[in-house]
């Protein structure tokens, strides 16, 4: 009875190809914007979770000022980022402290020396000039390209390491080593350029790691009055179950050598809640918006399906009379609405797919297509075949038989 | 049936389109049932067929009480005892003539083989074997009415109810369509055919007029007439 039933709908609707398209389409265009902009969320979630997770579960991270607002869980409630600035930096002295904690394996600093690279009429501007210390390369995860890092041998030289973009904007394609670049009115001489870094967090939230430059700290003190200040310390520690206790630890030193408690340490793990917050609420409030174009593709299948009732009025007259009850007329009505919106959703998702292998292709953006959004889309569909079938079929299983067999 | 009445409308505004029938019909009969236009013939033979309720009176089917079924259970009876065939054919244009013959099996329940061999089989006994995968527009009037009429079989039906069966088509074929029916009867199948021909109505047993809603008048070849109890309605009696 069943396979019947879809052989008559799919049957009904070969026999008006164009208007069954046509009807699908709106279905199609709104699994389709569904799919993709819940891929395009989920993808964009596994991007920033597989970054933040490159850092590694024993990096941790301190700023003066109290930029990290906390709930009473301790959980991250929202950021602060000007405190950092407002607060006064770390010093060498808390830095030194920190390095000689227990189960602290690297730990590092770094200030803004400067945001612009002069080479000749060349001005590079809006980026970050770092002053920090050779301990920096492995906490970025970055690697060198060309010539060397810093290196504490020369704390105290005029030498600066080139990310790649600010290279090729300086440089072009020819070599950058030994050639002379001027920051803050100093001559600085390039001992080396960096690989480019692939990331969505840089350029994504406004700072790009390829356009950094990185000074030794001795240069950084030069443009201070000798003075370092640091808006940042990177630590790495040595055995990542003792964490926490590491962070009390890194936290007493602070407040010992601070005298002050305007200061937040924290995990790269922790933002992670905060961007799944934010990334979900996005895509959620995105894939609301598409929805509704799923559900003006429903009411345009109702449309449609109205429409095909009360043409096929005489079959309907015809299928009682040899004895069809009013629920078999039902179905038959409702599984056609259902074959047009489940082919529908099948097509969107196709669709949607392409969209996201092609987008995979040209950027570098990955999409991901899980299977929940696929099984979501068509539970979606077949419900709104049902939800915009049932009152067109309820129709047609109450006509009269005799009417309807009368009816031309 | 005793006492069926069927009127239209309310309050003052009705129409009596049958008025008191009273009526038997035995199972292996051929009846015609004649009347103008307007008569109320129709009416009868949706009341027969029940694709209609009667206002009043009572209708015993196969020993059956129907004349107050709801509409699923009416439309069980339908495909389990009545085989209706049309004036206008009335064939599903869309699916082939074997899916046509089959559709009655489908609404039984009946497997997909299942029906396919039994309508295959009600095809090639009225000589539509080969035609079985054609659409209805492929093949002539008399064929389609034909095809017609392996669906009303194809379910072994108590009644074959015919509107008006040749009414679309040409006298010669008309007649093949009337021969048809009559071997049918002759195999023991009851037929009631409603017709405003005399001519066609000579095939049968007997003719019911119908006038103004009511039975005027009943005619029946010598050897039927001892089976005339209208009023009754008796156990021995198959239908009506």
């Amino acid at each position: 009875m069943f396979v019947m039933n879809l052989k008559m709908a799919i049957n009904a609707l070969r026999g008006s190809k164009l208007r069954t398209f046509l009807t699908m389409l709106g279905i199609i265009i709104g699994v389709m914007s569904v799919v993709t902009f819940v891929s395009f969320g989920q993808g964009l979630k596994k991007q920033v979770t597989d970054e933040v997770r490159s850092f590694g579960n024993d990096f941790l991270q301190a700023n003066p000022g109290e930029s990290i607002v906390r709930d009473e869980e301790g959980k991250i409630e929202s950021f602060d980022f000007l405190a950092t600035f407002t607060a006064p930096p770390f010093t060498e002295k808390d830095l030194g402290a920190i390095k000689k904690l227990d189960n602290v394996r690297i730990a590092t600093g770094f200030m803004l020396a400067a945001n612009e690279v002069v080479v000749g009429d060349n001005e590079q501007k809006g980026l970050f000039v770092m002053s920090t210390e050779p301990a920096i390369l492995e906490v970025l995860g970055q690697e060198v390209a060309d010539g060397t890092f810093l290196d504490d041998k020369i704390e105290n030289d005029f030498v600066v390491v080139l990310g790649s973009t600010l290279k090729q904007q300086l440089f072009g394609e020819s070599s950058a080593l030994g050639r002379k670049v001027e920051i803050k009115n100093r001559e600085f001489t390039v001992i080396g350029v960096l690989a480019e870094y692939q990331s969505v967090l840089s350029g994504g939230f406004g700072s790009d790691f390829n356009r950094y430059a990185y000074i030794p700290i001795g240069a950084g003190k030069a443009f201070n009055q000798g003075v370092a200040q640091f808006i940042e310390f990177d630590i790495k520690v040595e055995n990542v179950e003792r964490i926490d206790e590491t962070i009390g630890d890194i936290s007493q030193s602070l407040l010992k050598t601070r005298g002050s408690d305007d200061f937040s340490i924290s995990k790269p793990e922790e933002f992670l809640d905060t961007v799944d917050t934010i990334l979900n609420l996005l895509t959620t409030a995105v894939t609301a918006i598409a929805s509704i174009s799923v559900l003006v593709g429903g009411i345009g299948i109702m449309n449609i399906m109205f429409v095909t009732v009360s043409e096929r009025t005489r079959e309907i007259g015809i299928r009682k009379a040899i004895g069809a009850t009013n629920g078999q007329i039902l179905s038959q009505f409702l599984i056609e609405a259902i074959v047009i919106t489940v082919i529908g959703a099948a097509i969107g998702v196709g669709l949607s797919a392409l969209i996201g292998l092609i987008v995979e292709l040209t950027t570098e953006f990955e999409p991901s297509i899980t299977l929940s959004s696929i099984a979501i889309a068509a539970a979606a569909a077949a419900l709104f075949g049902i939800v915009f079938g049932i009152v067109p079929a309820a129709k047609a299983a109450r006509k009269d038989p005799i009417e309807s067999l009368r009816h031309d | 049936m005793s006492g069926i009445s069927k009127i239209y409308g309310l309050g003052d505004a009705t129409t009596i389109a049958l008025d008191d029938i009273e009526m038997s019909v035995d199972k292996g009969e051929f009846v015609a049932i004649m009347g103008p236009s307007g008569s109320g013939k129709s009416t009868l033979l949706n009341l027969i067929g029940l694709l209609d309720t009667p206002t009043h009176g009572s209708y015993m089917l196969n020993e059956r009480p129907v004349a107050n079924l709801g509409n699923n259970a009416r439309a069980r009876v339908r495909r389990e005892q009545i085989g209706f065939i049309f004036q206008s054919f009335n064939l599903l244009s869309r699916m082939t003539v074997i899916d046509n013959v089959a559709l009655p099996l489908m609404y039984r329940g009946v497997g997909h083989v299942e029906r396919l061999e039994r309508a295959s089989t009600i095809l090639r006994r009225l000589g539509l074997g080969e035609r079985e995968y054609y659409l209805p527009n492929q093949l002539s009037g008399g064929q389609i009415q034909r095809v017609a009429i392996a669906r009303a079989l194809v379910n072994n039906p108590a009644i074959i109810l015919a509107d008006e069966p040749t009414g679309n088509l040409d006298t010669k074929t008309g007649l093949s369509i009337l021969d048809t029916l009559k071997d049918l009867n002759e195999q023991g199948n009851t037929v009631i055919m409603v017709t405003h021909d005399p001519d066609l109505a000579k095939y049968a047993q007997r003719t019911i007029h119908v006038v103004d809603g009511q039975i005027k008048a009943r005619h029946a070849p010598a050897a039927a007439k001892p089976r005339k109890k209208p009023a009754k309605k008796t156990s021995r009696k198959a239908k009506t």
